[in-house]
């Protein structure tokens, strides 16, 4: 029991020879401390157990967020981190905050964090944000609020008749929220155009200057229909009606018999629209040629370069012949003299 | 005639001698130089550390609710803030601390290790619990009340545990979430208490046998563990008139992803004994190799998921929670490895309040160390029989009163020639002599049930000759049948 009390006592006496100080980080024996470690604030035990305190506030740092509000529907949050020299968290003290959008207020330290719930004044735009600690300031903070998207309704421009061949611009007017925050650059809006044909067309149409635009090409398209805009789930439509071609002129027809095969040549062309341009190439044409004596003969093909050229079997040599062509511009028939084929002497 | 003795005598001491030489050559061009990579280990993801924060409610309502994944990447910044300080004052490195520590904290951490290289001062968190008090609506800034479950020690020369601490605390912990995820910005502790030390008497006498199966020992025991193969040899350990067994809970099988089959089948093991009337001593941190102090989070971890199984069973008797820890004292240093069975102590008092513990020393010589905090006391004897019941004696009269036993005894039968070194014969005798010697103990326990066919080098040494010895401190043969020792023990168990 002795022998055991004075082993004891050996490896105590070790423990007691000196003191040491343990803190948040760690332990060092009290002779050794240094003066910066000293003064971390919090709870120091030692010889002497003690909290340190902070002292005087000498830093404090700003963070507003969420960095993007929606005006009018989200809050921002304010917070001040303050620190005294020795980077200890304030305990107590006021923090002034001063918000572009909002004025001034004042929220009360806790741990080192002072925080303010705000809700910007509901006002598109780059905002900038400080708080102050006695005579501290911060650095400046930036926030921003984006306009309420989901309180778009987008309308879109009555728009030109749909001309086949020609370019057509739809446009919205211009995108404004609830509040008249006009809609950011760069946001995607789509257009869909509806035909009565029950086709669609879709299209992409960034916004730019607080309108979307979105410009189409039209072929292939035989009707008008509905345009509409959607941003969002929110979404706006137009009537558009289709206007067909028209041939700007008669197109010329020439005709010549080719004796050996009881079959004419039939040039038609150029076919020409009211738009100033040829009739597109493999533009489907169909043509019809009489005799005279009753007899109709017909064959079809496609435009190439404005011209459709046949040689149409089973036609006898006339003086004359009634030629029939349809095509996209219309029907037009026409009674030609036979000539001789195009190139011949 | 008596050359030709001497010349038998000689030729088989040559043979034992170059022998002896090739094991040792063998075993030199068998070691690997172990470079511990402490850093690099500490920020190795361990499959459980974004859990070792346990989130309580928040203190009031937060602007911005803490969601189960902002939990899991703040607890996992907490975690390993506190895991690279200890790694960085323990290598006196600071490179690493960047990783997660920012601002006040990260200049506070760099003076902490500055001071930590000059003095030998050391902290380590073991658990925290976290009460979230403000969370920035941007999610940008976090603050929470921790309180965390810490050691600090310190050691001038690396040998003198010159003093030890393991508190509770509470202290209020500002993360900034940056570019590089969530780092700790400020730390300031407000309260600490001490562990409690409350000891848990124990008294009893045991007779038992250490135990692994014959064919899974060490590493291979709970990845493969068999429980009609445990019933099986629990039956022949009761058949030897033990009634207690020490098992190994190796540290490796209850951490990470074979962690719950292990804790069912230690669980199964229990119940096995239970109903064959055999007490169970549990040897904790088997085969932990790595006492670096990164490690020691996972560890209060591994206790954490142990401990309250073996408290609720009725069939553990005591826990023993490090085998043969003093051997450790060389290669980590005697003032670590002190202040790490420190704090593996006061952790289990937290998990496993009335079970007592001990620490199975493998010399008496060491006995006495830490006897102050520990219920039981418990060595290992292999040294001369000669001095048996005088080491056992003196650790008696140095402790107080606390019960003694001795949890390893044994002998090899491994036998090359004439006896030498071991034999079957030898092997009854020599135990028998050291039970008799050991008579006023608490218990005993021999080493063990099983041969080995199969010896693990990694635990035991690349050395063929030990590994031979180690393959034969059983008491039956690798066919099963019984060594004299056998019937030896039986008739000293049933004698009491």
């Amino acid at each position: 029991m002795i022998r055991s009390f004075c082993l004891f006592m050996a490896f105590a006496s070790n423990v007691q020879a000196e003191t040491y100080v343990s803190d948040a980080f760690g332990m060092v024996p009290e002779t050794a401390i240094s003066g910066d470690r000293a003064t971390w604030a919090g709870l120091r035990t030692g010889s002497a157990s003690q909290i340190v305190q902070p002292s005087d506030p000498s830093a404090i740092f700003i963070f507003i967020g969420a960095k993007s509000m929606v005006a009018g529907k989200d809050d921002g949050h304010a917070v001040a981190l303050t620190l005294d020299q020795n980077g200890n968290l304030l305990q107590e003290g006021s923090v002034e905050f001063s918000l572009e959008t909002n004025g001034k207020d004042t929220a009360f330290v806790s741990d080192g964090i002072a925080d303010l719930i705000f809700q910007p004044e509901p006002k598109a735009g780059v905002f900038a944000g400080g708080a102050s600690i006695g005579s501290l300031q911060s650095a400046r903070a930036l926030y921003r609020v984006t306009s309420d998207l989901e309180s778009v309704s987008p309308l879109l421009l009555e728009a030109d008749p749909l001309r086949v061949e020609t370019f057509e611009t739809l446009t919205t007017t211009p995108l404004a929220d609830q509040y008249g925050n006009l809609v950011e650059d760069g946001m995607g809006m789509t257009l869909l155009l509806d035909h009565d044909d029950g086709s669609t067309t879709l299209l992409s149409a960034p916004v730019r200057e607080a309108k979307a635009e979105a410009t189409i090409l039209v072929r292939d398209i035989t009707s008008g229909g509905t345009v509409k805009a959607y941003l969002g789930t929110n979404s706006g439509s137009q009537t558009t009606d289709f206007e067909p071609l028209s041939a700007s002129n008669l197109a010329a027809v020439q005709i010549w018999p080719i004796t050996d095969l009881n079959s004419v040549g039939v040039r038609v062309g150029p076919m020409t629209t009211d738009a100033g341009h040829l009739l597109n190439d493999g533009a489907p044409i169909l043509i019809t040629v009489d005799d005279g004596d009753g007899k109709l003969v017909t064959s079809s093909g496609w435009l190439l370069d404005g011209y459709f050229e046949a040689i149409v079997p089973g036609i006898s040599d006339r003086t004359s012949y009634a030629v029939t062509y349809a095509t996209a511009l219309g029907q037009e028939t026409r009674t030609v003299q036979a000539t001789t084929a195009p190139g011949a002497k | 005639m008596i050359y030709r003795s001497l010349f038998a005598v000689i030729f088989l001491a040559v043979a034992a001698f170059v022998l002896w030489g090739a094991a040792s050559a063998f075993e030199v061009a068998q070691e690997r130089q172990v470079t511990y990579r402490y850093i690099a280990s500490a920020l190795t993801p361990a499959p459980e550390r974004d859990t070792l924060v346990t989130w309580e409610e928040p203190v009031q309502t937060l602007v911005r609710s803490l969601t189960e994944s902002d939990a899991k990447l703040i607890g996992k910044a907490l975690v390993e803030a506190w895991q690279i300080l200890a790694v960085s004052q323990e290598s006196g490195t600071t490179d690493i601390l960047a990783d997660r520590f920012t601002g006040v904290a990260s200049k506070r951490a760099e003076q902490s290790v500055s001071d930590a290289t000059l003095y030998g001062g050391r902290m380590i968190v073991l658990k925290q619990t976290a009460k979230p008090v403000f969370f920035h609506k941007d999610g940008s800034l976090f603050q929470a009340e921790v309180e965390m479950i810490v050691a600090r020690y310190l050691s001038k020369n690396g040998e003198d545990l010159d003093t030890f601490t393991i508190s509770r605390e509470k202290g209020i912990a500002t993360l900034l979430n940056e570019s590089n995820g969530w780092r700790l910005f400020s730390y300031e502790r407000r309260s600490t208490s001490n562990l409690g030390t409350d000891k848990v008497a124990w008294s009893g006498s045991l007779q038992g046998l250490n135990y692994y199966p014959a064919e899974t020992p060490w590493r291979d025991f709970w990845p493969r563990f068999d429980p009609a193969l445990i019933w099986a040899d629990f039956s022949l350990i009761k058949g030897l008139e033990a009634n207690s067994v020490r098992i190994f809970l190796t540290r490796d099988a209850f951490i990470g992803k074979s962690a719950e089959d292990a804790e069912k089948n230690l669980i199964s093991l229990l119940k096995i004994a239970n109903a064959k009337g055999l007490t169970v001593i549990p040897t904790l941190f088997d085969l932990k190799q790595d006492f670096s102090l990164g490690t020691w989070a996972d560890d209060a971890q591994y206790l954490e998921r142990v401990l309250p199984i073996l408290s609720k069973s009725p069939a553990v008797s005591f826990i023993d929670l490090k085998n043969e820890p003093d051997l450790d004292f060389k290669h980590h240093g005697k003032a670590k490895m002190l202040a790490w069975l420190k704090t593996v102590i006061a952790m289990s008092r937290l998990y496993a309040i009335d079970k007592s513990l001990t620490i199975g020393w493998s010399t008496a010589d060491a006995a006495p160390l830490l006897a102050d905090e520990l219920d039981v006391i418990t060595y290992h004897d292999y040294a001369p029989i000669g001095g048996t019941f005088d080491r056992l004696a003196k650790v008696q009269s140095l402790i107080d009163g606390a019960p003694v036993l001795i949890t390893e005894i044994g002998d090899s039968t491994f036998e090359v020639t004439l006896g030498y070194p071991g034999s079957e014969g030898q092997q009854a005798e020599r135990l028998g002599n050291r039970l008799d010697a050991l008579k006023s103990a608490d218990g005993v326990f021999v080493w063990t049930l099983h041969d080995f066919p199969k010896v693990d080098g990694t635990v035991v040494g690349s050395s063929p000759w030990v590994k031979r010895l180690q393959s034969a401190f059983g008491l039956l043969r690798a066919d099963g049948t019984e060594k004299p020792a056998a019937q030896m023990l039986r008739n000293r168990f049933k004698g009491g």
